[in-house]
């Protein structure tokens, strides 16, 4: 019989269960004013990355953080991607301090450079290795347009107004023949080159311009046509604030240019041939910009500016 | 406790631990995969809102977010909050309907996308799962499933396996019963009949019936174990018998004690001895029965057996001791003792054998008597041998002096016989005619002869009478002189001799030796006369260890019917044609014996002769 003792307790032991952790109440709160205070934002050393949606927050980190991983590693820095808020411009947040390093357009970049807070560092290669890139106008494949002239009277629609690819190229398509906003009969910012390509196959707008890589993808499907190309300017590129660390600047700038598309690292990439620099970067300088800087200011495109 | 009981014991525990096994392992199981379905269906969720909350988010845009977390969970019991932090570590939304969880405070500062906590609140246990918004920005959905219906789930799967686990062991414990009785019962059989045969009341086990073949196989060992015991047994009491029997035809006493020196056997030899009957003697220290005494002194021998036990060697009792028997017979005795040792070589008894040595005594002094008549026979013997000696040696004396006084005497006339034959020849030999002067050459050459034989005779009495005296001779050496002397008396003969080229070296007279050889070689030599090629040797040879010298030749050789006469003075075995005076091989036999030695000859007609000799004291 010694062994009832052993039989109870694991009896007693098969009937147990859960702990003995001590209670908590989700009914006792605080303030949301209280919990500001005990909870500031949380400030890091991390270089941040400005980045203005491409198509989704998941699909761009998913795209970018690969490369920032590669310029962390590259530098001995950190770096973290923040994304633009709608309400705000990569300019404002170079100029408010809020990201050090930003991901732009010529627009962008020359809006940012005319109030004194960006540095271009490098400009990105396109799929044929070279550092322009160009705006397509297209239409839905049916559409009896044929010419860009054709585009008076009609519904135009833009990426995002600040967009180089979106806007600036598409509005010195029609100026260079003579077509200004007024000679349309609408036109609407769309936010991106995905909106506006949207808007033209929803049959609200009768064209879009847009970037040419997504513009050739699309026409590829068959989705749209191009009834138009630009010729090239100098490419998106990579800006560094001017308030960032001079050295800094010149580690990230070799990091650039040291970027291999080719190279083993890319494993870990997602897509990167459908960013706007899948072979790389060459290096930039202001000078680059000069004939974009004329015509943002012919199109009233800087702040403060009244265009043609 | 019984075998039936612990076979119980045994079913209803395993059983039980199955059970208890079981409620674990599916409660584990049950636990782990709410865990994991949760996991998957708030990320789910997450992902279902993320774009249209990373958006709102990015933009600041909390009030949205906010209801639309709060409609979710309205929407679903099973969520009990979901609140989101933004890419900078701040609390952006949160579904409760005022304020925010003090309790979920930690959450917001230590946990990390991917990590999961359980709290158990008032309202239940919440399982607390951190999304991130967007995989690798630090953006994250915190969401809180409650966890009451898997509680429910647990609790379900808990009371249904305790109610299989019944439901099996109640009859396992009704079959263990049964199992334990059909185990157990052959088993007390057995048990039962192994008791009464070691009480002596059974000689065998029989077989069990219905026994399992395991038990059955046990009760086969166990009367293999018995016929084998029964059968030692009776190899143990006949060798008992036969050792019994064994001590009983000794004609010794024989007496053996434990270690304690008490009687443990005693054979009829040693009752009749010491009066005491085995029945009376067995079991009693040795001194009661094995009285011993010195004969002369009359004072107690120390115990023989006491002595074995204290050296712990084999001893033997001093002459004249007297076994004093149980009715004052006396009997001088001579006895040994040995120690008995086990296996470990300790001492665990003494055996002592003894014997009645009257018999052998009186035999002694009868030797005695015997031998010192047998001293006084030889003594006069002797004495008588030693007159006949002494009168056989002055026999022998007057006999050489009688030859050697014949020889010499007779050497005078036998001068004068050849002295005036010559003179008869010289002076008259004009009156004598041929016939009378060959007669007269005749007369003169057998006195010649006759001289001969009368130096041959002194030689051989010369020999008898000489005392030998010995010294180290070298026989080839003699030899090689003795074949010298005869190559110059006749240099024109080809004769081949040949000596062995061995040590001959002997302890001998060296006169005597030459003698000897002188006669062997010489007479090969003569033999051999004719013989072409002609060959002797002398060689040696081992034979039963005793080294016998020989005198081979090739020559005249001899008939082996005639082969004692070989040695005997004046008896010659061929004719004229071999000039002799037949006294050197008596010569030669002659100084062998003198050396105490013996000779003999080999030989055929026409193939030669061998001559054998070995000297005394010359061994190989």
């Amino acid at each position: 019989m010694r062994g009832l003792p052993l039989l109870l307790a694991l009896v007693l032991l098969a009937g147990c269960g859960g702990g003995d952790e001590p209670l908590v109440d989700l009914n006792e709160r605080i303030s949301d004013r209280e919990l500001k205070a005990i909870s500031p934002p949380r400030r890091d050393d991390a270089i941040h990355v400005g980045f203005e949606l491409r198509a989704s927050p998941q699909e761009d980190a998913r795209q970018y953080l690969p490369f920032l991983r590669y310029l962390g590693e590259a530098t001995g820095q950190r770096f973290a991607l923040r994304f633009t808020p709608a309400a705000s411009s990569l300019g404002r947040e170079l100029a408010q301090g809020r990201v050090q390093l930003a991901l732009m357009g010529a627009v962008g970049y020359i809006q940012a450079h005319a109030n004194g807070d960006a540095i271009i560092l490098a400009r990105g290669l396109n799929r044929e290795g070279r550092g322009e890139y160009q705006s397509f106008i297209v239409v839905p494949p049916a559409s009896p347009l044929r010419t860009l002239d054709e585009l008076r009277g009609r519904r135009l629609a833009f990426g995002s107004r600040d967009s180089t690819q979106g806007h600036l190229i598409p509005r010195i398509m029609l100026a260079r023949i003579g077509i200004g906003l007024q000679d349309l009969a609408g036109y609407a910012y769309t936010g991106s080159h995905q909106a506006c390509a949207n808007a033209v196959l929803s049959g609200r707008f009768d064209a879009c311009g847009m970037q040419d890589t997504m513009a050739r993808d699309m026409a590829g499907a068959g989705l749209l046509r191009v009834l138009a190309r630009s010729r090239f300017y100098p490419s998106s590129g990579v800006v560094a604030s001017t308030q960032l660390d001079a050295g800094l600047r010149e580690r990230i700038r070799e990091a650039l240019l040291a970027f291999d598309p080719r190279a083993d690292y890319m494993r870990g990439f997602y897509h990167w041939e459908r960013t706007e620099m899948p072979r790389g970067f060459i290096a930039a300088d202001d000078a680059d910009y000069a004939e974009l800087r004329r015509w943002i200011r012919r199109l009233g495109l800087l702040p403060g500016e009244e265009g043609a | 406790m019984k075998l039936s009981t612990k076979i119980i014991w045994l079913v209803a525990g395993l059983a039980l631990l199955f059970g208890l096994a079981t409620s674990l392992l599916l409660r584990d199981t049950v636990q782990r995969y709410a865990s994991e379905s949760a996991r998957d269906w708030s990320a789910s969720l997450v992902h279902a809102i993320a774009e249209g909350v990373a958006r709102n988010t990015i933009d600041g845009n909390s009030l949205p977010v906010r209801r639309q977390l709060q409609r979710l969970v309205r929407e679903d019991d099973v969520l009990a909050y979901i609140f989101l932090i933004d890419f900078e570590g701040r609390l952006f939304a949160h579904s409760f309907d005022s304020g925010f969880p003090r309790a979920l405070l930690p959450r917001l500062r230590e946990a990390a996308p991917g990590d999961t906590q359980r709290l158990f609140t008032t309202e239940g246990e919440i399982l607390d799962i951190a999304h991130p918004l967007i995989e690798g920005m630090d953006a994250r959905v915190h969401v809180g499933v409650a966890q009451h219906r898997l509680h429910q789930l647990v609790e379900t799967a808990r009371r249904d396996t305790l109610m299989i686990v019944v439901l099996v062991a109640l009859p396992g414990v009704f079959f263990a019963m049964l199992l334990g009785r059909r185990i157990s019962r052959p088993l007390q059989i057995l048990s039962t009949q192994v008791q009464a045969y070691g009480q002596g009341a059974q000689h065998d086990l029989a077989p069990i019936e219905g026994a399992d073949p395991e038990v059955a196989g046990l009760v086969e060992v166990f009367r293999g174990m018995i016929r084998a015991r029964a059968q030692a047994y009776v190899t143990l009491e006949e060798r008992e018998e036969h050792l019994s029997r064994t001590l009983d035809s000794i004609g010794d006493a024989v007496i053996s004690t434990d270690a304690q020196g008490r009687i443990t056997r005693i054979n009829p030899v040693a009752e009749q001895l010491t009066g005491w009957a085995a029945d009376a003697a067995v079991g009693r220290p040795l001194g009661e029965v094995f009285h011993i005494v010195n004969d002369r002194s009359r004072q107690p021998v120390a115990d023989p057996v006491q002595k074995v036990l204290d050296t712990g060697r084999v001893v033997g009792l001093a002459n004249h001791t007297v076994l004093l028997a149980r009715d004052g017979s006396e009997y001088p005795i001579a006895d040994s003792g040995a120690p008995i040792r086990n296996h470990e070589g300790d001492i665990i008894g003494v055996i002592l054998v003894f014997r009645d040595v009257t018999e052998e005594y009186r035999l002694q002094a009868e030797l005695l008597q015997h031998r010192e008549h047998l001293e006084e026979l030889v003594e006069a013997r002797s004495r008588e041998l030693a007159q006949s000696n002494a009168a056989l040696r002055a026999a022998v004396k007057e006999l050489e002096s009688f030859s050697y006084s014949v020889s010499h005497d007779l050497r005078a006339p036998l001068r004068s016989v050849v002295g005036f034959s010559r003179i008869l020849e010289e002076d008259c030999a004009d009156a004598l005619d041929d016939e009378c002067r060959v007669h007269l050459r005749r007369i003169i050459a057998a006195a010649r002869q006759m001289g001969d034989l009368i130096d041959a005779l002194l030689k051989l009495s010369r020999i008898s009478g000489q005392p030998v005296q010995r010294q180290t001779v070298d026989l080839g050496a003699i030899a090689a002189e003795v074949i010298g002397r005869l190559r110059e008396a006749e240099p024109g003969r080809a004769v081949e001799l040949v000596v062995a080229d061995e040590d001959m070296s002997v302890e001998a007279d060296p006169k005597l030796i030459e003698a000897l050889l002188d006669n062997l070689l010489g007479n090969a030599w003569k033999y051999t006369a004719g013989r072409e090629p002609a060959r002797i040797e002398l060689g040696v040879k081992v034979s039963d260890g005793e080294r016998v010298f020989f005198v081979r030749d090739n020559g005249a050789g001899f008939d082996m019917r005639y082969v004692d006469r070989l040695f005997t003075a004046f008896q010659r075995l061929h004719g004229r044609e071999f000039e002799g005076s037949g006294i050197g091989l008596a010569t030669a036999a002659r100084i062998v014996r003198r050396h105490g030695g013996r000779i003999w000859g080999e030989g055929e007609p026409g193939q030669g002769a061998s001559f054998f000799f070995t000297l005394e004291g010359v061994r190989a």
